[in-house]
């Protein structure tokens, strides 16, 4: 089995201002695989979001080994963020750009691969809109298209859909698995919602906290496309609601 | 034909409405003005008044730019450093220094230049820029500083395309409160330097003539007040549009 990511004994400690100890995670070992939908659920404060930020490199202190296939180097992991994350001081063309511009020396490649995205992405009437000028929506349509114009092989996504209303993250969750889908990318997610890690993954790792650890790994056989409203589909809901632990 | 990308080509600056020019017409005529009528008043040569004008404000000029590039640059170097926790303490009794009590011991060192007043102008500019910048630094979201950190932009180019933009509302208010001490520490030192041209040596000259001091104080507050109202203000008010999420 080809594996993406491996990480081994995991462990992330943080001292509060009491200068009490504070363990976020606490041996963590997993092994996420190629082409997987790899989704990481939880309640507030397991230690999900920095369990992501561990595997991606954007935490750095932190004990245990987290280790990208050899086949992988950072240009090729792209992050979507819970806020967006877009400068409000470039348009939708420059911070599209943003996610190339290290990598991409080539100003005309640059554009091609920008403007590609931006048409995958349903943004080219957007090109030169300010993200002041956007929606929610449209804006996390920008967060997408940055993070997948590198061509990235793992796209690590924290909480992406939760700052948008339940009908706009119900059509970009759709095209995220779309994309998913034509291109076979590396996706880890985090949520707390139990029914889009339903809707999504292929396995789910269900955290608890205090100190954050990894309660089960649940495999999610649901035939895709998904029906959410299925009996098998509410049971499997059921069951990964009685693993999380508060 | 597939779909393409629509750009508009919006054109890049500031949209002057037909008011705003006048009112921008009439500002700058409003300041010739009144030091035309102030050279008459004070029997002073109106081309002899406007080079003293411009020889001050040249020399904030020159201040103003060493001291944004200097602020700029130490704010960058230090605002992740852990020396910060030692030295900003530093910087912030540097700040309160009282630089006039030195200022005749740096005359002595550099003699009565323009370089003693513009280094002089330096100090007092440099520090509400680089405490301004430094802050906005450290409050910048964890969430722009990760997407640097992800599209792996370093160096120079983080600087240029993610610090500078940044920093750009800090430096605006840091500059208009730099300016604002610069214009009076300007006067005094060029008085105790005794340069020969410059608004100190005209005050000087007029120190016994409380009208010709009064309308020459007012000048310069027309002048500060066209300078912000054509310069910052606008400044300001764009930038603040340009970081609205």
């Amino acid at each position: 089995m080809k594996y993406a990511i491996e990480l081994n004994n995991i462990s992330k400690t943080f001292i509060d201002q009491n200068r009490h100890t504070f363990h976020a995670l606490k041996d963590v070992d997993l092994r996420i695989k190629d082409g997987e939908f790899f989704v990481l659920l939880g309640p507030s404060g397991c230690g999900k979001s920095t369990l992501l930020r561990i595997m991606c490199g954007l935490e750095k202190k932190f004990t245990g080994t987290a280790t990208l296939s050899p086949e992988i180097s950072p240009n090729d992991l792209g992050f979507i963020f819970q806020q967006f994350a877009l400068l409000p001081w470039l348009n939708v063309y420059k911070n599209v750009e943003m996610g190339i511009l290290a990598c991409e020396p080539d100003k005309q490649k640059r554009k091609t691969a920008v403007e590609a995205q931006l048409i995958k992405m349903g943004l080219e009437n957007f090109a030169e809109k300010y993200p002041r000028e956007l929606s929610g929506g449209l804006k996390q349509r920008v967060g997408i298209a940055r993070a997948l114009v590198r061509n990235p092989k793992i796209i690590f996504m924290d909480e992406p859909f939760s700052a948008l209303d339940s009908f706009t993250a119900k059509i970009l969750r759709e095209e995220m698995l779309r994309l998913w889908h034509e291109e076979k990318r590396t996706i880890v997610m985090v949520t707390h919602n139990t029914e889009e890690s339903l809707q999504l993954a292929d396995r789910i790792a269900v955290m608890s906290s205090r100190p954050g650890t990894i309660e089960i790994i649940v495999e999610n056989d649901l035939p895709r496309p998904r029906q959410l409203r299925t009996k098998e589909f509410f049971e499997l809901e059921d069951k990964l609601v009685s693993y999380v632990r508060i | 034909m597939g779909p393409h990308v629509v750009y508009s080509h919006r054109a890049v600056g500031m949209h002057f409405r037909k008011w705003h020019t006048a009112l921008i017409l009439a500002i700058l005529v409003g300041v010739f003005g009144y030091y035309y009528f102030l050279s008459e008043i004070s029997h002073i040569n109106p081309s002899s008044l406007l080079l003293d004008v411009a020889s001050s404000i040249t020399r904030i000029g020159i201040a103003y730019v060493i001291s944004a590039a200097l602020g700029f640059l130490l704010a960058v170097i230090l605002f992740k450093s852990r020396s910060s926790s030692f030295l900003l303490p530093i910087f912030d009794v540097a700040q309160s220094f009282p630089t006039f009590a030195a200022l005749p011991l740096v005359v002595m060192f550099w003699g009565p230049s323009e370089f003693t007043i513009i280094m002089f102008l330096v100090f007092t500019m440099i520090w509400p820029i680089f405490f301004t910048i430094i802050s906005s630094l450290k409050l910048v979201r964890q969430e722009w500083e990760e997407a640097m950190q992800i599209s792996g932009i370093k160096g120079l180019r983080y600087i240029w395309s993610f610090l500078v933009p940044v920093s750009v509302p800090a430096l605006i208010i840091g500059s208009i409160i730099a300016l604002g001490d610069a214009w009076e520490a300007l006067i005094a030192t060029e008085i105790i330097v005794g340069i020969k041209q410059g608004f100190g040596p005209f005050f000087k000259m007029f120190s016994a003539d409380p009208k010709i001091t009064t309308l020459g104080i007012v000048g310069l507050l027309t002048i500060v007040f066209a300078i912000n109202k054509l310069v910052w203000l606008p400044l300001l008010e764009s930038s603040h549009t340009m970081h609205e999420e």
